[in-house]
Order: C-alpha cells, then sequence, then structure tokens
C-alpha cells in the first residue's frame, strides 16, 4: 500500500516507522529539509520537502497512485487543505487528518469532514484522544492497563491479584459455573514474568497478573470477583485548564454520577475560558505546584489528581506532591517518552503520553480494513484483536468450540449486531459477526490466516 | 427641520416642547367647555412657545459645543428649569395658589415622583391631564436620557455593566464619538423612542377603555404606567372602574419599567438575548415572589388563628392586591391595587408600608423610567456577596457564568456599591435636612425615601398617618424637590458633572 504522510514531528515520524516496519511504501512530506532527510535516513520511506497543500509537492510525493493520505502537520488548516487537495486532484481515497481545534469539532457541524465537503474520512483530535484516555484511567482505578473495544461496549481490563481476592486457586472452569451471568472471561495470565493464555483447567494465583474481557456494564462486577473495592471516583483534581483539562472535566460532568471535579490553571485568561466552558467545576487560578493552592482544591481527600499542564516536570511533580499530601490515585500526561521509567520510582500510578495516543488511535484507523482494532498487551508479547468476520473465513458459520484455535488464542468475545455476546462453546459465529481474539504474539499470523484479512487486508 | 433643531440648545427644544404640550390640555379644556382653563392653558402655551422661539433664535449662533457632557449640563439644566415653565399654566389655571406649590407639583410630575400637593378634586381634569402629560414627557425624557446621554458616558447602570470608571466612554467610544455628533445621537434616539413610547402609552389607554375606565383617568392612569410617575387623574385606579382585569393590564405594562430589555428598540447593536434570562426580571420576579409569598402567609396565620380563614375569595384577592401593589412600588410607579386593603380587612392587621419603602429603594430596571438603587445594582451587588462566600470556600476560584458576570459581580458592584453608598447618604442627608427644618423623623425618611426614589406615593402608605405634601412648609418641600431630582438624576451623574472641572485644575 501507498501512503503519503504529511509532517514528520513526532506523531508523522512514528507513524511512518509503524507503517515502514509493516512493509508500506511511505512517502514523507515536509517543509524541514533536515527533518526529511533524517527520516529517509533511518527508516524505509521516502522523502519529499515541500508545503504539504501544495498539489505540486503531493503531485511529487507520488499522489497519484497513492492508496492513503495522513496530514498531521502542526496547522489544522493546513491538514484540511491537504485532504481537500488530495480528494479534489488526486482522488486519494482514504485521507486522515489530525484536528487539534475542537471548534471544527462541534457536533453541531459534525457533516462538515464529510467526504463531499472537507472530505476527510478520519478526524484525529489529539486532546480529545488523550481526554478519553485520561477518562478510561480514572473509570479503572484499580486496573493497570485497560482499553475498550467493540466501540465501547467492551473492555479489556489487566487487573493485579492479591491475597484478598476471593477466587484464587480455583480453575477457571469452575469460575464459570459459579458466576455463569458474569460476561466476562479471563484471556490472559502473567506469571512470573511470563504471559499465557489460560487453559480451563488453570488456577489463579496470588501476585498473578491477568487480562480480563468483560462487557462494559460488568466491569465493576468483575473487578469485585477479582478482589478489588471498585471505589467510585467522587473527588477529581485536574491540574491544567487547557484542551485536555475541560475536555476532561466536560467529560465528568457530563456523567451522571456525580463527579465532583475542580480544576488548577496557572494562566488567568485559560482559567477563565475553563471557568466559562463549564457548569459546576469549580476553577482555581494559580500555581499547581502551589502546596496552598493544592489544598484549597482539597487535594488530600481527592481520588485522582490528572497532572496534564503541557510542561511533563510540573505534570511529573504535581503528581508526586499530590501523593505526598494523600491523594489516592496519580495520572501524569508525559510528552517525552524517555521519561516514562520514572514513573515507578516517582510512584505515579498511569502515564499518558498524548504523541502515543494519538499514534495508536491513527493507526487503528489504518487497520480499518476488517480488523477493526488492534491493541498490543505488556511488551508486544501478545495482541487482543477485533475483527469482523468474512464469509470467506474459516470461523464463519461454525460453532466456537468446532474451530481450531492455536494454543495462545482465546475468544474475548463475539458482537452480533450490538449486543457482546459471552463466548460459550455452542456460540455459532457467522459472518458479519465482530469478534475479539487475544492471540499471544506467535500465533498472530495464524489468527490473521483464520480471519482471512490477508486478502481483504485493504 | 431636523438640522435646525440641532442647531438650538437642548434646553431651549425641551421648553419649546413642554409649551407644545401645553396645548393639549387647552384643547381638552376646549372640548369639555372649560373656556377659562382652556384659555390659561392656551396663552401659557404661546408664551413658552414664543420664549422658546425667541433664545432659540438668539442662540443658535452660537458656536455648538455638542459634547455629550454639554447634554448631561442641560439634562440637568432642564430639571432646574422646566418645571418653572410648566407650573406657568398651573398658576394661570389653578386658582387660588402660589408658585411654590405649582413648582413643586411640576418638579414631582417631571421628575416622576408623582407627589401632589393638591387634593384630587381641587384641579380640573384639563390639569390633572397636565400633570400627567409633565409626567408623560418626563418619562421620554428619562428614557431618552438613558440611551442617548447617560449611556454613552458610562451612567446610568451601564457603568455596573461595563465596570469601567463612570462619567468616561471607551477609547473606542470616544473615536466614534469624534465620528458621530452626539446631538445627531440624541436626535436619533429620540425618534426611535418616541414612536414606540407613545404606541405603547397608547395601547394602554385604549386596553383600559375597553376594560372600563372612563377616557381622560384612562389616559391618565397609562401616562402614569408607562412613565412610571404614578399619577392619577380625579379618580385613583382603585376607583377607576377597570377592577381586576385593568391592574392585571397595568402590571404587564410594569415590565417595561423592570427591564430595558422589553423595551424593542433601545438596545441599537446589541445581541437581543432571551427575555426570560434577564436579570433585572429575574431579580424583579424572585423579589415579588418571596415578598409575596411572606406578606401574604402573615396575613394567612394571623386569618388562620383567628379562624378567618375559610373565606378563598378574599384570600385570593389580597394575595393579588400584594402582588400588583408591590410591584408598583418595585416599578417605583406607585398605583395601589384595589385589593391592597383587602388583606388587612381579612386578617384584620394591616401591611407595613415600611416594605413598599424598601421594594421602592430596590427600584426598576437600569435605563428604565423607574427610580430608586434600579435591579441591575442590586444583582451586582448580590452576585458579588455569593461570589464572594466562594471565595471563602476557595479563595483562588474563578467565578462561573462568563466573563460579562464576572465584571459584574467585581468591577460592577464596586461601582454599584459606591452609587449605593451615596444613595444611602442622600437619604441620610435628605432626612438630616428635614429634620432640621422641623419634620418629625418618621414622616422626613418616608418623605425622604419618596423623593428620592420618586415615587411619590409612598408618602400616603410609608406612615400610619399619610403625609399631606399641601401642608408641609416651603423649605421642607424645596428640600424634597431637591432629593426628587438628585433621585432622579442619580447622584453619580451629578457627581460626573460637578466634579472634574473644578478639581483638576
Amino acid at each position: 500500500m501507498k501512503v503519503i504522510i504529511c509532517g514528520a514531528g513526532q506523531v508523522g515520524w512514528q507513524i511512518a516507522r509503524h507503517l515502514a516496519g509493516e512493509r508500506n511504501d511511505v512517502t514523507l512530506v515536509d517543509m524541514n529539509p533536515d527533518l526529511v532527510r533524517r527520516a529517509t535516513e533511518t527508516l524505509d520511506v521516502q522523502g519529499v520537502v515541500g508545503f504539504a497543500s501544495h498539489p505540486d509537492v503531493l503531485e511529487k510525493a507520488g499522489a497519484r497512485d497513492a492508496d492513503m493520505l495522513i496530514a498531521a502537520t502542526h496547522s489544522d488548516e493546513v491538514n484540511m487543505v491537504t485532504c481537500q487537495v488530495a480528494q479534489s486532484a488526486f482522488n486519494i481515497t482514504r485521507k486522515i487528518a489530525r484536528i487539534r481545534a475542537q471548534n471544527y469539532l462541534a457536533a453541531e457541524y459534525g457533516d462538515l469532514m464529510n467526504h463531499d465537503r472537507l472530505a476527510i474520512d478520519v478526524v484525529i483530535s489529539p486532546e480529545r484522544e488523550v481526554a478519553e484516555a485520561a477518562l478510561q484511567r480514572l473509570a479503572a482505578p484499580a486496573t493497570f492497563d485497560t482499553e475498550s473495544f467493540m466501540g465501547g461496549r467492551a473492555q479489556l481490563l489487566g487487573i493485579q491479584l492479591t491475597e484478598d481476592c476471593p477466587v484464587l486457586n480455583a480453575p477457571l472452569r469452575q469460575l464459570n459455573e459459579l458466576f455463569s451471568t458474569l460476561r466476562a472471561i479471563v484471556v490472559g495470565i502473567r506469571r512470573d514474568g511470563r504471559l499465557f493464555a489460560p487453559d480451563p483447567g488453570d488456577q489463579l494465583y496470588a501476585e498473578d497478573q491477568i487480562y480480563v474481557f468483560t462487557h462494559i456494564q460488568d466491569v465493576n462486577r468483575a473487578l469485585e470477583i477479582f478482589g478489588k473495592k471498585t471505589k467510585k471516583q467522587e473527588r477529581v483534581v485536574i491540574v491544567g485548564g487547557g484542551n485536555v483539562g475541560l475536555a476532561v472535566a466536560r467529560a465528568l460532568e457530563a456523567r451522571t454520577d456525580r463527579v465532583r471535579a475542580k480544576i488548577i490553571e496557572k494562566d488567568r485568561t485559560t482559567a477563565e475560558r475553563a471557568a466559562d466552558g463549564l457548569e459546576r467545576t469549580i476553577v482555581l487560578n494559580g500555581d499547581g505546584m502551589d502546596m496552598d493552592l493544592l489544598m484549597e482544591a482539597a487535594v488530600d481527600r481527592a481520588d485522582a489528581i490528572l497532572a496534564v499542564t503541557d510542561d511533563d516536570k510540573t505534570n511529573l511533580l504535581v503528581s508526586v506532591r499530590a501523593k505526598q499530601a494523600g491523594c489516592q490515585m496519580t495520572i501524569a500526561l508525559v510528552n517525552d517518552p524517555t521519561l516514562a521509567p520514572l514513573m515507578a520510582p516517582l510512584d505515579i500510578d498511569a502515564y499518558i503520553n498524548p504523541r502515543a495516543t494519538t499514534v495508536s488511535s491513527i493507526l487503528r484507523h489504518i487497520r480499518h480494513g476488517r480488523v477493526r482494532a488492534v491493541y498490543s498487551i505488556g511488551d508486544a508479547e501478545a495482541e487482543m484483536i477485533e475483527a469482523q468476520v468474512l464469509s470467506t473465513s474459516p470461523l464463519a458459520g461454525r460453532l466456537v468450540r468446532d474451530i481450531e484455535f492455536p494454543e495462545g488464542v482465546l475468544v474475548g468475545a463475539v458482537l452480533k449486531g450490538d449486543r457482546v455476546l459471552k463466548p460459550t462453546g455452542d456460540l455459532r459465529v457467522e459472518a458479519g459477526d465482530v469478534i475479539a481474539l487475544f492471540a499471544m504474539a506467535n500465533d498472530v499470523p495464524e489468527v490473521e490466516r483464520l480471519l482471512q484479512v490477508s486478502i481483504d487486508f485493504f | 427641520m431636523r438640522t435646525r433643531l440641532a442647531e438650538v440648545p437642548l434646553l431651549v427644544v425641551l421648553l419649546g416642547f413642554s409649551g407644545a404640550l401645553a396645548l393639549v390640555p387647552a384643547a381638552h379644556a376646549v372640548a369639555v367647555n372649560e373656556t377659562r382653563i382652556a384659555r390659561g392653558f392656551l396663552y401659557s402655551a404661546l408664551i413658552l412657545i414664543l420664549v422658546a422661539v425667541m433664545l432659540g433664535i438668539a442662540t443658535s449662533s452660537r458656536p455648538r459645543s455638542g459634547s455629550t457632557r454639554s447634554h448631561l449640563a442641560a439634562l440637568v439644566g432642564a430639571y432646574a428649569i422646566l418645571p418653572l415653565a410648566m407650573a406657568l399654566p398651573m398658576l394661570e389655571t389653578v386658582r387660588d395658589t402660589r408658585l411654590a406649590n405649582a413648582w413643586f407639583e411640576m418638579v414631582s410630575a417631571f421628575t416622576l415622583t408623582g407627589a401632589t400637593a393638591y387634593p384630587a378634586e381641587r384641579l380640573a381634569p384639563s390639569i390633572h391631564l397636565w400633570r400627567a402629560l409633565v409626567g408623560w414627557f418626563g418619562g421620554f425624557v428619562t428614557l431618552l436620557a438613558a440611551t442617548a446621554i447617560l449611556a454613552p458616558m458610562n451612567l446610568g447602570g451601564a457603568e455596573v455593566a461595563t465596570g469601567r470608571v463612570p462619567g468616561r466612554g471607551t477609547a473606542a467610544a470616544a473615536l466614534i464619538g469624534r465620528a458621530e455628533d452626539p446631538t445627531d445621537r440624541l436626535i436619533r434616539s429620540a425618534l426611535r423612542i418616541l414612536p414606540i413610547y407613545a404606541g405603547l402609552t397608547l395601547l394602554l389607554w385604549v386596553g383600559l377603555l375597553i376594560l372600563g375606565e372612563q377616557g381622560i383617568t384612562a389616559l391618565i392612569h397609562a401616562m402614569g404606567t408607562l412613565s412610571t410617575s404614578g399619577i392619577s387623574g380625579p379618580t385613583p385606579l382603585s376607583r377607576a372602574g377597570a377592577a381586576l382585569p385593568g391592574e392585571m393590564l397595568i402590571f404587564a405594562f410594569f415590565l417595561f419599567a423592570v427591564t430595558r430589555r422589553a423595551w424593542p428598540v433601545l438596545l441599537p447593536g446589541r445581541p437581543r438575548s432571551a427575555l426570560v434570562a434577564d436579570p433585572e426580571l429575574r431579580l424583579a420576579s424572585l423579589i415579588l415572589v418571596v415578598l409575596t409569598a411572606l406578606l401574604f402567609l402573615r396575613h394567612f396565620f394571623i386569618a388562620e388563628a383567628a379562624g378567618l380563614a375559610g373565606d378563598l375569595f378574599d384570600g385570593l384577592a389580597s394575595l393579588w392586591g400584594i402582588l400588583f401593589t408591590a410591584a408598583s412600588f418595585l416599578t417605583t410607579t406607585g398605583y395601589v391595587s384595589t385589593h391592597w386593603l383587602t388583606a388587612g380587612a381579612w386578617s384584620g392587621v394591616g401591611t407595613s408600608g415600611m416594605v413598599l419603602m424598601g421594594l421602592a429603594i430596590f427600584g426598576g430596571g437600569t435605563a428604565t423610567a423607574a427610580g430608586g438603587v434600579k435591579l441591575l445594582r442590586v444583582y451586582a451587588l448580590l452576585r458579588h456577596g455569593e461570589r464572594e462566600l466562594e471565595r471563602v470556600i476557595h479563595p483562588s476560584s474563578i467565578g462561573q457564568g462568563g466573563a460579562e458576570r464576572r465584571r459584574l459581580a467585581g468591577e460592577g458592584a464596586q461601582i454599584a456599591w459606591v452609587f449605593f453608598m451615596l444613595f444611602g447618604i442622600s437619604i441620610a442627608a435628605t432626612v438630616a435636612a428635614l429634620s432640621l427644618l422641623g419634620t418629625d423623623f418618621e414622616s422626613a425618611l418616608v418623605l425622604a425615601i419618596a423623593s428620592l426614589t420618586n415615587t411619590g406615593p409612598l408618602a400616603d402608605l410609608g406612615t400610619a398617618q399619610p403625609i399631606a405634601f399641601g401642608a408641609l412648609s416651603d423649605p421642607v418641600k424645596a428640600v424634597s424637590c431637591l432629593a426628587m431630582v438628585v433621585g432622579r438624576l442619580e447622584m453619580l451623574a451629578l457627581l460626573v458633572l460637578i466634579l472634574p472641572s473644578g478639581r483638576r485644575s
């Protein structure tokens, strides 16, 4: 597949690396010759220096026979025009644009990005993605990893088992019988650093890390069964009232269970904008590093603090400070990926890397074909793959128990229409269903064969 | 005509118009065969017009100063001089009267106070019409001044919304001010306001006529409502014949004294937000509902204890009486409902006039014809208080509700507070002056508040014994006239006019 990526910033660079690694024909377009040269030297990509939205530049990048264009320059407007040019002059079928300004994305102008208007197929909003990631983190405080699947109807939870888990030493088969209405399934266990897909006869032990694939409505029940108190997140402090903080606060306000959020923002104008965009949330103006201000936000009684300013160091220090003051959970936004190893020594519960979030959401859209989502578990040890079952697939029309899955593959759930079903032996997989599979890295090619995605991948 | 008018000083133009207005009662007197009164009005009208024309000719060659400040000076001058001119027809037509009484009558009408020095039966209907007309004209001048003179100078309530120093426009406004002549703006505003003001008055007049009031009485009540002067003709509202439906109609027209947003055109270029969301209207509704409920429940429980609460009709009627009268005094109009006394009769205890004094101090909306502190200022102070309470809990928090509301609760409230203090000081000073002149304290207080809030009928209801203005000594009348003018023009505007020129040198 031929892909043009406009903008060789962190996001463009990462995507280029991923796509080039998957043996695609990638062309990178950027104004900065140094960046382009560095990219062509280190990655297996071609480079074109020029202004992304100019038709001649796109033509030079091979727009005539390109299959996809990803516009990830710094400017929303350039990204939009690039997509428009790609549509009108070169008829590129798939166009993805990164758009930051929330104003373009407001619901009342929802059809602005239509095929016959701005001609953008997929809009990636980094702020929105980051806010979503933050919310997911907040929603499942007891987990160490979480990702949603099937359009938000199902959730993958990573749970660290402890001594107070009530179902220790019971075979999984027995769990299934005990909690027959629970729409959740253990798809992976990591014991002594080794990840494996469990058999029905396997038991759970303390200190195991398990991955559970569950219906979204059963998340809390699943957490309870595995010994995690699902304490409601009632008081949340957000440091940083920019787009991300505002988006998170808005989402918290929109929730039906009353979450009391407070925002701390240093810049007066930004703080006022945040206050105007919110109804119940209290916005405090001041430095988030100021202990008095943190106490004013009652950080010592807060269930979680979310540090989402644009400065990594502030985020880390605020998180540490809040934790010291007694905050239950800390989540920090970290732009610099090299800071990630600091999280454990600093006792920060979770971190969000906005660029990684953006890259993974763009990648998810690229793999749109039949594979609808891929989530890499652990250090690329396994993948959670969500895919549509084709009529040509050997899965179609067969009972789950009759399908010869490799040893390291488990079915997480099956989506029929808009109902998420727990996989049982006598569930019939039909063409058009969406199936979520846990697959150990070694078994991924076999899964792809089963899904017949290699033929219709794009 | 328009350019000619623009060359003549504002004060002279207003003088000419008040002369022309005197032709209306002259015509009425002719129609009812009161030749002597007709002659009096006609001659006065001709004299006033003649004087105005001569003054106009004499002053038109003067270079036009044409600044907004000079208009403000003319406005103050109008309140000093016009009542004297308007007293001329009164002197001509009312038998056995003195200039002091006639002047008091006219100041009271022109400042929309509506207090009268004469018993109603002593004046002929045409003279009542003249009082109402002067009040109506005063209402027009008030609306015009608020829109075209005070608002551009950041006065008259605009200072609360903008939060800037009163007496100055913005830099941008100054630029526009140079491009656009204030006199032009004045004339344009006048031409825009007059048809609506007159049209609404006509509408209310016709409405009252349909509901059963007599011709001239209905017109006087319509004028009294729209201008908030509260002037009644020979018959008070409660005996005018329109009864409950008439009161309901008038109640609806109080809206125009509660918020300037109810007026269709007074706000050029401002986005029209929903009337329901208007803070002044909301505050007025809240005040009225809470107060009516409190007063009604008080009556209800007393009546209940006495075993008289059974009569549902009396209860509802007294509820309406309280609501209408409260609204009437909140807008500083001062009409009293037929059923105001029903509540008292029902439960056996009267309602204190103190409550009405409080309402009159709140006042109506900014840039309307109402007087008092004005609802917007009270609203700003309330918001400020609310905000301060918030800040006790979260000292660094940011106020909710948008930039406009933050400004209102911050700088706006500060200026509102300054005004409130000035108002309080005015009350104290007036009470002191009246007491020095020998009035007893209670009457002095009621007189001071009635004058400063431009709510003449307070004198009847504020104390146990109604105060007869006619029986007051001349110095007392003069003090209360001064208080009326101060209340009408607002202390802040007077200070802005007086202070800079004297203090800067």
